[in-house]
């Protein structure tokens, strides 16, 4: 079984740095298509969460994996001299002094690192984890993505 | 009589006609009753109603969302509004009762007398029940008293003229209700004290609601972008009712995408309310006609 499980990983998560890099050489087409994996995975993950779906751990614990893989892609690729292009919607302030940009990326790798670390065995354990997680995407994405145009 | 005389008794007519046409229409002090009013409930009118959104300071989080001292400025078409002190303070509401929040709510209309502009959304609040106003009454007088004066709005020639707004609202307010749906609560916490229409409706030239389009998404008073379609037509068609609550109390659509601008405040607020209520909203907007989106500009 955990063979299994850390095959499946790996290839999920060769899969999406293939895709990382498969989506342009651009960093801000990289992060685009890191942010769509989390996305992707965060569709299974909030359905678990919502009980729209049975709470399957393996699942849930596989996916969270492959959002900290992606969320450790994404966190180098807001190199400054990438404010603009492709229809960016990241705010200057990331790039600004004093910004907390990059608190909340570290913020969202360590809520990812807990809740894997947790193995939650039911969906009473695992609600507030992904909670904590899901809290972390809006706050960055309230403060630092602009509306869509 | 000579024809100058008449004309000059004419004009006066013709402007006194206007002028009581124009004035304030408060409701029948005879007729309002002394409503036992429930804090608790009045919390909940507060939340749904998102009163703290416009009153508090600009970005407040936590506890400071309970501070109403106002002050947030609105750039509209029409000139710059800016939000006036609720907290009960002087500069505030401490001298209101609640027949006064009544007639600001229902009316439009100020404890002088005098008409607020709809900038303040009463022309959906008009629809409120009055008990949920007694009861938000007694939530308000709980508050943090904030000691800030009143900004002057910043309007043109003729937005300035308070009195002109008594023909706005011959035109425009109305507390009937506008869509044909089967979901009472959801068409009350919609149309009423939701406010959800002031941006989701597009606007005549006057400022009215396009109500042929109504929660059919609107151009952003803002600046970029739209605010969106709410009927089934649009982007929310493929959303179930439970989408729609479940993005009301997380502010995640069912892509798990999160919400954006304005509304990260508005589900700030319906976070907190019952989740029946969240529940009956979404039944009310599935409910309604498709429309499509508006074709880009």
């Amino acid at each position: 079984m955990y063979i299994k499980k850390i095959t499946v990983i790996s290839a999920i998560t060769v899969a999406i740095a293939a895709t990382a890099i498969g989506g342009g050489h651009s960093p801000i087409e990289q992060r685009q298509a890191a942010m769509k994996a989390v996305g992707g995975q965060m569709r299974t993950l909030g359905g678990m969460a919502q009980g729209k779906v049975a709470y399957d751990d393996f699942a849930a614990i596989s996916a969270l994996e492959i959002m900290r893989d992606a969320a450790m892609t994404a966190r180098p690729l807001f190199p400054s001299g990438t404010e603009m292009g492709f229809e960016t919607r990241a705010k200057p302030e990331i790039w600004a002094e004093g910004s907390e940009f990059d608190a909340i990326m570290g913020q969202l790798i360590a809520n990812l690192d807990a809740a894997i670390a947790a193995e939650p065995a039911d969906l009473a354990s695992y609600r507030p984890l992904f909670g904590a997680v899901a809290g972390t995407c809006k706050a960055c994405h309230e403060k630092y993505r602009a509306p869509e145009n | 009589m000579r024809l100058r005389t008449k004309a000059l008794i004419g004009a006066s007519l013709v402007g006194l006609a206007l002028w009581l046409l124009s004035a304030p229409k408060t409701l029948n002090r005879n007729e309002w009753q002394d409503y036992a009013g429930n804090v608790e409930w009045g919390e909940q009118v507060f939340n749904i109603g998102g009163c703290a959104s416009c009153h508090m300071e600009k970005g407040a989080k936590g506890e400071a969302r309970l501070l109403l001292g106002g002050g947030q400025a609105f750039e509209t078409p029409f000139g710059t509004f800016y939000a006036p002190n609720i907290s009960p303070s002087e500069s505030g509401i401490s001298s209101w009762n609640a027949l006064d929040l009544a007639n600001a709510l229902l009316r439009g209309v100020s404890p002088e007398n005098t008409h607020y502009y709809p900038a303040f959304p009463y022309g959906s609040y008009t629809r409120l029940a009055e008990q949920d106003v007694a009861d938000l009454m007694l939530y308000l007088e709980t508050l943090p008293p904030v000691d800030k004066a009143n900004l002057p709005h910043n309007l043109p020639f003729p937005f300035n003229i308070r009195r002109s707004l008594g023909f706005w609202k011959l035109l425009f307010l109305s507390d009937a209700p506008i869509a044909e749906n089967y979901e009472p609560r959801g068409q009350y916490l919609v149309e009423g004290l939701g406010h959800c229409a002031e941006c989701h409706t597009p606007r005549n030239a006057l400022g009215g609601f396009d109500t042929s389009r109504w929660l059919a998404g609107a151009p952003n008073p803002e600046g970029k972008g739209r605010i969106p379609n709410l009927t089934p037509g649009g982007g929310l068609a493929d959303w179930s009712v439970e989408d729609i609550a479940y993005y009301l109390e997380s502010g995640f659509t069912p892509e798990f995408d999160t919400a954006g601008s304005t509304m990260v405040e508005v589900i700030e607020n319906l976070s907190q309310a019952a989740p029946e209520d969240r529940m009956a909203i979404a039944r009310y907007l599935k409910g309604l006609p498709a429309l499509s989106d508006a074709p880009k500009p």
